[in-house]
């Protein structure tokens, strides 16, 4: 036990507040969840509910079954969040060290062009154009290479690697380690807090992404599941005017699809965080400096 | 301090940098487009008639994605001998991909314009990046089916009085107003097709509880809002605005092109607007209710029973289908009806569509040559005939579709035809005067046959749709964003009368004068010839 | 106040000025890091090849752009786009919405993140502050779209959820009022639990034996938690805070643009919103760049502002 609780109305008062809170986040979902497995008229009906009113599984199986590309989908939604998670993970991490020591060489000059890239950037147009240049249209390195690392987590990285104490990397070096294995060895696993927050960071950034693969990529077949689901939802809202040639009969998906979309979109980026949960609490290591 | 001086050297040095790099970038970029140029160059030379054509073309889609082997495109490639590289493309995301494609200068062979008025379509005309096509289009012997198009269409789809895109037609006799028959029926109320009628029946609506949920809550009159480039405006506004007597959008008065915002029957249209709402009979959510979320959903919820719209409700339509549970035998007509309206003197008003949306042009930076262009432009003609229009639109005759009578037809297999055409190969479609009409039942049938009769006198078009204005180009977005306000709040009764003629005499000033003169100019020009 | 986790680095204090005869000659201190700059020289290179490069394409903001004509051979107008801009009638509106929202978002939306996760701190009980954890963090995968149609559903004047429970008819939405406030509660609702994650990450690397020790001396909850806990995420603090300045003149379109209508218009429009329909419904290149340049510079200055007090206040800021 680390401090005594001595206040049990403190202790009601907070955890009350908290379940609030909790609830007024929850509710909004649940109703998502609740109309998924809904009728399509319980909606017509009813405004707001978080049980299903005429359960039915009938939009899920028109979602998942209505296009073969789904489960390719998913694939390339899995591989490309693991794949771009990791890479995020390492060119973040391996940037960050270095640049938490204010003596490395040239690390005002770099520092500097970080912080501009915060701020400025070409815009959409001039980065369609390099990437163009560089070849990797159509190729999932257009993904993964320009989101590689961003200004704003590199200096949440870089604060949280300034304080690693660094008798532990001193006592290293005399120890004979070089700086890649101080950073490796000892560095990481006093990290992992930071490395799991980034993780569920990084992981739910790619796999919402969207945008960029039907930027850069025209082959479908490449596309991650966000994008289809988008696509399904997307008829009754197109700006491009209307979507036929007979002006009727076309009846855009119904608001239960939506929702069942929804719930596919975001459940399985869900499910990531409570694994994530326990690494969060490793950081206690820290006490292993006075030893 | 010193640190201003650091910062000073280090960004002066990696602006010089970066344009270096940038300019290095900048030029193998464009060499690496005009390879591709090459490539096809090389195709159409050897080509002669036995090598398949092959290029490019981005359509739009949405829905389920398009597979690769899409049987309509099969079909289409076989009967052209071409390969063609389709590029689906989401619809939602057109607009940005569009955009970047246009201004990096990357197009494939053929593309959708989505925007003939905006500057950046403007400014690749006069940057030669599109063919012109208007000898090609007037040229029977090679091109017989280019003459399915229609001849207004085609006028007011010129730039600079040059055909540079093929238009992708649509119905013009479309604007109409819907209603729920059931209660039309119970309070004895014919079809509100002139403004009185109108008024009549939604302030009827409004008094009573015809959805039978026993609170007085029923909207009379529902209207949505919808997006104008600057900000949301009242969707269907003309078609109120014609039947009184004044214009759709821009019009023509004594020779002179003029907004219908400055003429008084417009007034008195949303004067009447005005009224209606401090009467109850428009919902004070009007202004968020947005058309393409959250009309349906009131009329699904029985809030409201009198609308204005651009289709009835299909056979999928939730409401329709509840009320089919209780009663199996229930037609759509006994549900809902539609007309179009009149002018108190019982005349056709009808404000016409522009005659088509959007359009393919053919990019000149990608197809290098006018032997390849003419090639391309044959895949283009078949589409345009009889047949090439029925199959991109409805499909496979006996796999998608099937013919019903000589002009109608109806869906064979829905899950085809909604995974291969509607939606996907549909947008292909250019002209379009000879495609069947799928027809379910006889109010299908019905309103297909209705929006092909008219006179010309009935349909009043927006005059500004061939002009050109640069002052409507640069500044219709801002102008927009003040004047819907004012609307709004005028409306809802939050401003008086004069404040809303203030409102109305600031758009003119700000610009709405000045794009009136360039419409007026443009449009004498086209006078004279 | 001392942050409890020591943040000296490891060697002498960094020197700024060139002429200090003790420093080590450049190649001497290369050989030195040569382990340090392999590491960063992946991240460096996407930075130099994805986000640098590009940038040549700011020099739109200084002509008049043509596509056709491409970035090098577009006509130069030097100031005259942000000329326009500044003249355009709606410049101040523009101005003091973008800028009421940051700072709405800097008083409101920012400490609250750091307010849950200090809660969440307290709580003994450990599955009940997983629980509460997890579940105030689903609003951030909710999107804007949904979020939009939410709010319609229960704030419409005609037959929304919260009228009905009240049996009143305000009119929520089309009141420009009422329209700031909403937008900041629908971020705080959607992203304060999303904050919190890495706060709590930052109060997992507190010391436990700076605890004990405030134990020892007589320390109650609020003492430790002014002593101990807030000093112990100071740093963190500081540098979100800064991050956060960086970012005060984005508001993230999405949500207005969904969001807006005509009444809500003269309180609602803000940079971001006036870019994306000049842009996309103008085409105009050369016009969105030079506004997006101008905030570029905004932010730039407000960045560097922060930086400097930040480390006034004996924190470490970004460099």
């Amino acid at each position: 036990m680390r401090r005594k609780s001595n206040s049990v109305v403190f202790n009601i008062v907070n955890m009350g507040l908290l379940l609030i809170m909790a609830l007024l986040c929850l509710l909004p979902f649940l109703f998502v969840l609740a109309a998924s497995f809904s009728s399509p008229d319980a909606l017509a009906k009813y405004n707001f509910f978080i049980i299903p009113k005429g359960f039915t599984l009938n939009s899920y199986k028109y979602v998942l079954l209505s296009t073969n590309t789904i489960e390719k989908s998913l694939v390339v939604s899995v591989v490309m969040t693991i794949g771009g998670t990791l890479i995020n993970l390492a060119v973040t991490s391996l940037m960050a060290y270095p640049l938490s020591h204010s003596n490395v060489f040239g690390y005002k000059v770099i520092m500097r062009l970080v912080t501009i890239t915060l701020v400025f950037s070409g815009g959409m147009i001039p980065t369609y154009l390099i990437i163009s240049t560089y070849g990797m249209l159509n190729s999932f390195s257009s993904i993964l290479l320009p989101t590689a690392v961003s200004a704003s987590t590199l200096i949440v990285f870089i604060s949280f690697f300034r304080s690693i104490p660094s008798e532990l990397e001193e006592a290293a070096k005399i120890d004979g380690c070089n700086d890649f294995m101080i950073f490796l060895k000892i560095v990481l696993p006093l990290s992992t807090p930071l490395l799991a927050t980034f993780t569920l960071l990084f992981a739910v950034g790619h796999w919402n992404e969207w945008f960029n693969y039907v930027l850069y990529i025209d082959n479908g077949n490449k596309w991650p599941v966000q994008v289809i689901l988008r696509n399904i939802l997307s008829a009754s809202n197109s700006s491009i005017g209307d979507s036929l040639m007979m002006g009727e009969d076309y009846t855009p998906p119904q608001d239960v699809v939506r929702y069942c979309v929804i719930v596919i979109a975001t459940v399985p980026i869900l499910i990531v965080y409570p694994f994530l949960q326990k690494y969060f609490t490793k950081g206690l290591m820290l006490g292993s400096v006075k030893g | 301090m010193l640190w201003k001086k650091g910062w000073f050297r280090t960004i002066s040095i990696l602006c010089i940098a970066t344009l270096l790099t940038g300019a290095f970038s900048g030029c193998s970029g464009k060499t690496s487009q005009s390879s591709t140029g090459e490539q096809s160059t090389k195709n159409s030379s050897l080509a002669g008639q036995s090598t398949p054509v092959s290029f490019s073309w981005i359509v739009t889609y949405s829905g389920e994605q398009p597979s690769d082997n899409n049987s309509v495109i099969q079909e289409l490639e076989k009967k052209t001998n071409t390969k063609i590289s389709i590029q689906w493309t989401p619809m939602i995301s057109y607009g940005d991909k569009y955009n970047v494609l246009l201004s990096s200068g990357q197009l494939p062979d053929v593309f959708l314009v989505t925007d003939l008025k905006s500057s950046a379509y403007l400014d690749a005309v006069e940057g030669n990046q599109f063919w012109n096509l208007t000898s090609y289009l007037s040229d029977s012997s090679e091109f017989p089916n280019f003459k399915n198009f229609n001849s207004v269409t085609l006028k007011n789809t010129q730039t600079d009085g040059k055909n540079y895109i093929l238009p992708r037609e649509r119905v013009i006799k479309r604007r109409m107003v819907c209603w729920r028959a059931d209660w039309a029926k119970k309070a004895g109320l014919d079809a509100p097709d002139t403004i009185d009628k109108l008024y009549k029946m939604a302030k009827t609506f409004a008094a009573g509880d015809f959805d039978g949920n026993g609170k007085k809550d029923t909207i009379g009159l529902l209207l949505g809002t919808v997006s104008d480039g600057g900000g949301q405006t009242i969707d269907c506004l003309p078609e109120l605005t014609v039947a009184n007597g004044s214009l759709n959008t821009w019009g023509v008065r004594d020779g002179k092109v003029v907004s219908y915002v400055t003429t008084p029957e417009y007034m008195n249209t949303i004067k009447l607007l005005r009224n209606m709402h401090s009467e109850g009979i428009i919902s004070d959510d009007f202004a968020i209710t947005k058309t393409t979320s959250q009309v349906s959903e009131y009329i699904d919820k029985e809030r409201a029973g009198l609308w204005l719209t651009y289709t009835i409700p299909g056979l999928q339509d939730p409401l329709y289908i509840s009320k089919k549970k209780n009663d199996p035998n229930l037609k759509r007509s006994d549900l809902y009806g539609y007309t179009f309206m009149k002018n108190s003197s019982g005349q056709p008003r009808i404000p016409a569509e522009t005659g088509f949306n959007c359009g393919y042009a053919i990019s000149k930076t990608s197809v290098k040559d006018e032997a390849k262009l003419k090639q391309i432009l044959k895949v283009m003609d078949y589409v345009c005939s009889t047949e090439g229009q029925n199959l991109v639109s409805l499909g496979i005759n006996e796999k998608h579709f099937q013919k019903t009578g000589d002009t109608t037809a109806k869906v064979l297999n829905k899950d085809l035809f909604s995974a291969e055409v509607d939606a996907k190969t549909n947008q292909m479609s250019m002209a379009g005067g000879q495609i069947y009409d799928i027809v379910d039942d006889s109010l299908g049938e019905q309103l297909a046959k209705d929006r092909k009769q008219y006179a010309t006198s009935d349909l009043i078009s927006d005059a500004s749709i061939p002009l050109i204005s640069q002052t409507y180009a640069t500044k219709n977005t801002s102008l927009n964003k003040g004047y819907d306000t004012a609307l709004f709040k005028y409306i809802l009764g939050q401003t008086n009368d004069s404040d809303f003629k203030a409102a109305i005499q600031q758009w003119k000033t700000d610009g709405g004068d000045q794009i009136a003169k360039e419409y007026t100019e443009a449009y004498q020009k086209t006078q004279s010839k | 106040m001392n942050s409890s986790v020591t943040s000296v680095s490891p060697s002498p204090p960094a020197d700024t000025s060139a002429v200090t005869v003790s420093k080590p000659s450049a190649w001497k201190r290369i050989k030195r890091d040569k382990w340090m700059l392999g590491m960063l020289l992946p991240g460096l290179l996407i930075f130099i090849l994805f986000k640098y490069v590009p940038m040549f394409g700011l020099v739109a903001a200084f002509q008049n752009y043509k596509s056709y004509l491409g970035f090098f051979h577009s006509r130069w107008v030097g100031w005259e786009n942000f000329q326009t801009f500044f003249n355009d009638p709606s410049f101040f509106q523009l101005l003091r919405n973008t800028v009421i929202f940051g700072v709405y978002k800097m008083i409101f939306v920012f400490p609250l993140p750091i307010i849950v996760a200090l809660m969440l701190n307290e709580v003994q009980v450990n599955w009940y502050k997983r629980l509460t954890q997890t579940f105030i963090y689903i609003p951030h995968f909710i999107s804007w779209v949904v979020v939009a149609s939410l709010t319609v559903t229960f704030f419409a004047s005609d037959n929304g959820v919260v009228n009905n429970i009240m049996g009143t008819h305000i009119n929520f939405l089309a009141n420009p009022s009422t329209f700031r406030p909403e937008i900041i509660l629908q971020q705080i609702w959607k992203e304060t639990g999303w904050g919190t994650i890495i706060y709590l990450a930052a109060l997992t690397g507190i010391d436990p034996q700076l605890y004990e020790a405030a134990e020892i001396d007589g320390a109650g909850r609020w003492k430790k938690l002014w002593h101990v806990t807030l000093p112990g995420i100071r740093g963190t603090i500081a540098i979100l805070f800064i991050l956060g300045m960086g970012s005060f003149l984005n508001m993230g379109f999405e949500q207005f643009l969904l969001m807006l209508n005509p009444l809500t218009r003269n309180v609602g429009d803000i940079y971001d919103t006036y870019v994306y329909e000049e842009g996309i419904n103008n085409g105009l290149l050369s016009y969105s760049t030079a506004v997006g340049l101008f905030k570029s510079v905004a932010s730039f200055i407000l960045v560097v502002i922060s930086n400097q007090v930040v480390k006034a206040l004996g924190e470490e800021g970004i460099y």
